[in-house]
């Protein structure tokens, strides 16, 4: 049946990646992307994996939790390494039947292959490691710069609690729907496409509704408190750095230069 | 931004993210999910307010929540190689819904915001899928584009036809979305 569990990807836990400061973390997520897209390298990717891979055992996380994370695209980048591998032109190296496998297209997939892996794996490690909650604090803090740009960061991280409050009511009542149509004889799961539009009009159309009933609803209740959007506001736990904070911080930039001078310089296996 | 577009935006975030979890199975094994309608009846309904639906909807992806089809979630769906698709939701939102509030909500300002939002999608969404896995554009669009056009504009049609229920369904049910 249908399931969004709103704890989403996170992990309970106490290490200290967990007890870094969420902005830290995402800070280190931007680092970590900019790198997959900067090297293009197989030997600087698999330092990087590498790097990542250490913090996952610093965080406590179990390596077959891996999978999670890279669950999503197995399919995708199955079907990307086969184009890569068979037809990217270049210096022959094997060949099977028609199909030719060429050093560029070696090393072509393996890029591909580590760029994802390593992608993949740093943003589980940041939803693994902090919860919905703490996200959305470090991302209206994080956004709260571009506010003077007229970017509504407030308004943003607002829309995302009331959203996070609503999943769990709005899953309960697409389960009743569909429950309600099918004890009516409503058959959701064979017959022809004209029929399956049919049954979709008896669950959409009440959903939407009851939806945007609870969304008036609410504006009138939020209204009627003399609720004010962009009135300055506090929190009931304040996001603050800490020296591990510093530290992280300090260690990004300094991991994020020595490959930016690793490409730059272009040495060491600069043949990969 | 007012305090209704804030409220609508995020309960359309909230009906993408159940919607996208609904997969219907087709005969060809194509799992037909129903996130697409809510993306169509965001643009229909509210116009350019779908915009921050959508927005806050990638957000809910990216903090982690299941959100995505097949209960994916996390910023690597968005940064991976389908991450282009879903950004294209976004700026369909903006984009679509500007063209239906242009129109006044009237049937062709609609049919043109469906061709609109499926090009700014598929464009999008190629040249991420093309730009992450290192694939020449043409092989992008074979893989990731062509497959999906014929049940896409059938889902932009009955997209169209609830539209029109829905519209008749929430006046009478007194709930006014732009006024």
């Amino acid at each position: 049946m249908i399931n969004v569990n709103t704890i989403g990807q996170y992990i309970p836990g106490n290490s200290l990646i967990h007890r870094l400061d969420p902005r830290t973390k995402f800070f280190t997520l931007l680092v970590a992307v900019f790198l997959v897209f900067f090297l293009d390298n197989l030997v600087h990717l698999g330092f990087l994996l590498f790097g990542v891979i250490l913090v996952t055992f610093l965080a406590g996380i179990k390596p077959k939790m891996f999978w999670q994370a890279l669950k999503p695209v197995v399919f995708i980048l199955v079907l990307a390494l086969i184009l890569q591998l068979f037809f990217t032109p270049g210096e022959k190296l094997i060949t099977i039947g028609p199909f030719k496998i060429t050093r560029e297209g070696l090393i072509n997939s393996g890029i591909v292959f580590l760029r994802l892996v390593v992608m993949l794996l740093s943003a589980y490690l940041l939803t693994a490691t902090t919860s919905p909650t703490e996200l959305t604090h470090g991302l209206e803090s994080l956004l709260k710069p571009f506010g003077r740009f007229g970017l509504p960061y407030g308004e943003i991280a607002l829309m995302l609690t009331i959203a996070l409050r609503f999943i769990p009511t709005l899953t309960e009542e697409a389960e009743r729907l569909i429950k309600a149509q099918e004890s009516r004889g409503a058959d959701f799961y064979t017959r022809g496409l004209s029929k399956k539009a049919q049954m979709m009009l008896p669950l959409i159309i009440p959903l939407f509704i009851n939806a945007f009933k609870r969304a008036d609803e609410l504006a009138v209740a939020m209204e009627a408190r003399g609720y004010r959007i962009g009135a300055p506001r506090g929190k009931l736990k304040p996001l603050k750095f800490t020296a591990k904070d510093y530290l992280f911080l300090f260690l990004n930039l300094l991991i994020a230069m020595l490959f930016v001078i690793l490409k730059l310089w272009g040495g060491f296996p600069a043949k990969f | 931004m007012t305090i209704r577009t804030v409220i609508y935006a995020a309960l359309l975030a909230a009906v993408t993210a159940v919607l996208a979890q609904i997969a219907i199975p087709l005969p060809g094994g194509v799992p037909f999910t129903l996130q697409v309608f809510a993306v169509f009846l965001g643009i229909f309904l509210l116009g350019k307010k779908s915009f921050w639906g959508m927005v806050t909807y990638l957000l809910l992806g990216a903090v982690g929540l299941p959100v995505f089809a097949q209960a994916r979630g996390g910023i690597g769906v968005i940064l991976g190689p389908t991450g282009g698709y879903l950004l294209g939701f976004a700026l369909s939102g903006l984009i679509a819904g500007y063209i239906v509030e242009f129109t006044n909500f009237n049937l062709r300002g609609k049919i043109l915001a469906v061709v609109v939002s499926l090009l700014i999608i598929y464009s999008l969404g190629t040249i991420q899928l093309a730009y992450v896995l290192k694939l020449p554009l043409s092989k992008a669009i074979a893989v990731g584009v062509t497959p999906f056009i014929p049940w896409d504009i059938l889902k932009g049609a009955i997209a169209l036809l609830l539209a029109t229920h829905l519209q008749k369904a929430l006046s009478t049910a007194g709930v006014k979305l732009n006024g």
